[in-house]
Formats: structure tokens, sequence, C-alpha cells
């Protein structure tokens, strides 16, 4: 419509990762991205003052997300038969057929349960898949890993096609939680050894995050590796006698160079690490939808 | 196609910006109609202000015509009015004529010219026309001459030329 050519629109990507919600806000005019911002948003509240915000802003904007529930996955074909071969009950799912050759699959339940979790309306939902599909361009034995915070997704494609689909969940020990408190009696403080002893908190404390932040880095990486292991094991059990030719990391954590060596020497497979900005592949999908 | 639902069908404008746009376009239309009212009217008040141009030409033209025709009447009427005081002028001078004759002289005819009066008639005698009428004559002309002639009964028929100063004539039977 003619009219499109100057009325902005507002693309919204928004997904939870580790309790905090991460928004992506586009603003395109006449297909020119004209503004975006991204915001890392602590709890659900804030995210629905801000959805509102925009779409009172911008009465043509298009929010969306994907399912991160496990209840999804991927069928190497659009025939109804190959669901009931692998006792996918169609009338409980939504799926979706891409290119006439494979589809995604979502519980209906998850889909439902989604749409109510928020009190505005969600344009586009996406299978966690998509983002990985539609940046895939090597889709002959090649393994995708979407790494978040708290979970990881795995694809794999031969001959173009995704024939291997997992997704796992990262957990977290709570670290913050093993530290006693000394309870101290008002009359036995003494001020000066008071101040001295909280700037050595202070510093044991900074030397304490930091560990903490390695050994939470560690503990993803070791579960990335394990969760690996497991999937190539399976991979190459059930659904593909052909080898693997690389392993390719979606990064949206900032890893850093160790995972790939760990890959190498554990794994012993040829893998690239790739800076992921899930939110906009989100809003590129959301744009694709409507063929912006 | 990726996604597992649908978007719905979105607004364009804010609803704040519809009814601005709803207003905008109510006075636009009431500028548009006003301006298409005024066009109207103009060209009716041009070709109104033509068509009196041109009554106003028809006009001037019967003005024309009737100041020639006024022209005509006033020149008539002074016509008229000359004629009615010379015809006034000349009945009075015929009244006084006849009122000049004797009893006894009969006229057979007279010439009323503006500066001569000839009058042919009959009398008994001369001496008749010597006492009573030629005194008068006399009296109002600068010239009189009077020829005689006698019919066979001894009375006479007689011309009288009686001419004032001047020479324009102008006859009158």
């Amino acid at each position: 419509m003619f009219l499109e050519r100057f009325i902005k629109k507002a693309f919204i990507s928004f997904y939870e990762d580790d309790s905090k919600y991460k928004i992506l806000i586009e603003i395109i005019k006449n297909d020119k991205l004209i503004e975006s911002q991204i915001k890392e948003l602590n709890d659900k509240k804030e995210l629905k003052e801000l959805i509102k915000e925009i779409k009172e802003d911008y009465p043509q904007h298009y929010i969306s997300t994907f399912l991160q529930t496990i209840n999804q996955g991927v069928v190497p074909s659009c025939n109804k038969q190959e669901y009931l071969k692998r006792e996918i009950e169609i009338e409980n799912i939504n799926y979706i057929c891409i290119k006439n050759r494979y589809s995604f699959f979502v519980s209906m339940y998850d889909l439902v349960k989604l749409k109510k979790e928020y009190n505005f309306n969600i344009d586009f939902i996406f299978s966690i898949f998509a983002p990985i599909d539609i940046y895939a361009k090597k889709k002959d034995n090649y393994m995708y890993v979407l790494i978040l915070n708290n979970q990881i997704t795995i694809i794999a494609y031969k001959e173009n096609i995704p024939i291997y689909a997992d997704i796992s969940f990262i957990e977290k020990n709570k670290i913050s939680q093993e530290e006693p408190e000394d309870v101290e009696l008002l009359e036995d403080i003494d001020i000066e050894e008071e101040i001295s002893e909280d700037i050595e908190e202070e510093a044991e404390n900074m030397e304490l995050e930091e560990s903490k932040n390695d050994l939470e880095k560690t503990e993803t990486e070791f579960q990335i590796i394990e969760t690996l292991k497991k999937s190539i094991k399976e991979y190459y059990e059930h659904y593909s006698d052909d080898f693997l030719e690389k392993i390719i990391l979606l990064d949206t954590i900032e890893m850093g160079d160790t995972i790939k060596k760990l890959i190498e020497d554990e794994l012993l497979m040829d893998n690239e690490i790739v800076k992921f900005d899930l939110l906009k592949t989100l809003n590129s999908l959301a744009k694709g939808e409507i063929n912006v | 196609m990726y996604s597992f639902t649908k978007a719905k069908k979105k607004n364009y404008f804010k609803e704040d910006t519809k009814l601005w746009l709803i207003f905008y376009f109510i006075s636009v239309f009431l500028y548009v109609s006003f301006a298409l009212f005024l066009l109207v009217k103009s060209y009716f008040y041009t070709k109104y202000y033509q068509s009196n141009n041109q009554n106003i030409m028809i006009l001037n033209t019967k003005i024309s015509s009737l100041s020639l025709q006024k022209e005509n009447i006033k020149l008539q009427k002074t016509l008229y009015e000359n004629i009615m005081v010379k015809n006034s002028l000349i009945k009075d001078s015929i009244k006084n004529l006849l009122d000049l004759i004797p009893d006894p002289i009969t006229l057979n005819k007279f010439l009323l010219k503006k500066n001569s009066l000839i009058i042919y008639g009959i009398t008994p005698t001369k001496d008749v026309y010597n006492l009573l009428m030629l005194p008068p004559l006399e009296s109002i002309f600068s010239n009189t001459k009077t020829i005689f002639y006698q019919m066979p009964n001894g009375w006479y028929k007689f011309k009288s030329i009686n001419t004032l100063k001047g020479n324009n004539e102008t006859a009158f039977n």
C-alpha cells in the first residue's frame, strides 16, 4: 500500500534467558532501519510496560519470540505419516512445513501457554530451530549449536534437511547460597576494625565474584561438551551413518575461545564459534512473514 | 514462513491520529467545497456580468437611437410649434383681413404672402373701395396698388397688391 512507505513499523523480538528478558526494538520506515535499541529487562512487568509503550507509539508493530520448551522438534518430512511413525500425535501439535521438505512442530499446549503468558498479542511465535535454520548456509553434515545462558539447542543437517534436533537446559549450581553470614552484637563492634574488615571483605567478594563467574563459565562449557557428546553419539547411532563435517556454535552469551579448543580436544571435531544475534534473526524472520 | 501464528491486521494510525485525520479531511473537504462554490459562483457571476455588459451595450445603442428619435421629435415639436404660431398668426391675419372687408365689397380670392397681400374682389364702385377698404390697407402696408376692371353690370372687379418692405415670400391659399 502507498501509505506504508510513510509509516514507521516497529519490529520487536524478545526472549527469556536466565530469568532476564532480552528485547530488540527495530524501527523501520520505507524498508530502511532508522532506529534500533537492545535492552535487558529484569522482569516480565518491565517487558510488558515497554511493549505497551511501543504498541501505543507504533500501531504497525510486530512482536516475535520463540518457544523455549522442550516439547518441540523437527521432522525431516511434511508428511503426517512421518509424525505417526515417530509416535507424535498430530492433534496435540502445531506444525509448519518448510520448503515442502521438512517441518517444525511444537506442542499445542506450550503454544497456547506462551500466548497466555503475556498480556500483549505476540504476532509471530517461532520454533527455536527456526532462527538456526534461517542462519544455516551449509546444510550437509553440519551441526549447529545455539547457546543461550540456560539452554543448548542442537540441529544437524544432512542433504539440506534437518535430521536431528535436540534441546537441553544448562543447570547452574547456586554458589551464592553457600555463603554463611556471621551475626554480631552491636556492642561488640569496633568501628576501625569494622571498616578494615569491610575493605577486606569487599576485596574478597570481588575475587569470589570473579571466581564464581569463571566457575559458571567452566560449568557451562562442561555441560555444552557433555550435551554435544550425548547428541553426537545419538546422531551416529540413530540418525546418520555419515560423518559430521563441522560444528557451528551460535554464541549469544560471548563464550570465548576455550570451548573451541575443548571441542577439538574432547570431541576431535572441527568447529567454529559465530557471534549470533538471535533477536535480530527473529526480527528478520518476522519481516519475512510480512514480506518486508 | 516459519511462524506458528499469523499476525493480526494492524492499524495504520494511532487512535488520536485517526481522529486528527478525520477532522483534517473534513476541513479539507469544507475548504474544497467552499472553493468549488466560489468557483461556480464566480463562473455564474462572470456569465451574469457578460450578459449585463451585452445588455448595457444594447441599451446604449437603444439610448443613442432614442436620442436621435428624441432630437427628431424635438425638431418636429419645434416645427409644429412654429407651424402653430404661424397658423395662429395667419389665422389672426385672415381674421383681421376679413374684418377689413366692408359689407358692400365681395372677395373672390386673396393671396397672403409673408410681405404681401393680393386681394381679388368685386366692389360696386371705386369710391366704396377707396373709402372703405383702401385706408386700412394703406395703414398696414407700405405700398398699395389697385387695379380695377369694370364688369358689364357696372360693378368693378379689382386686384389690390399690397406689399411690405422685404421680398421673402411664403404663400398661403
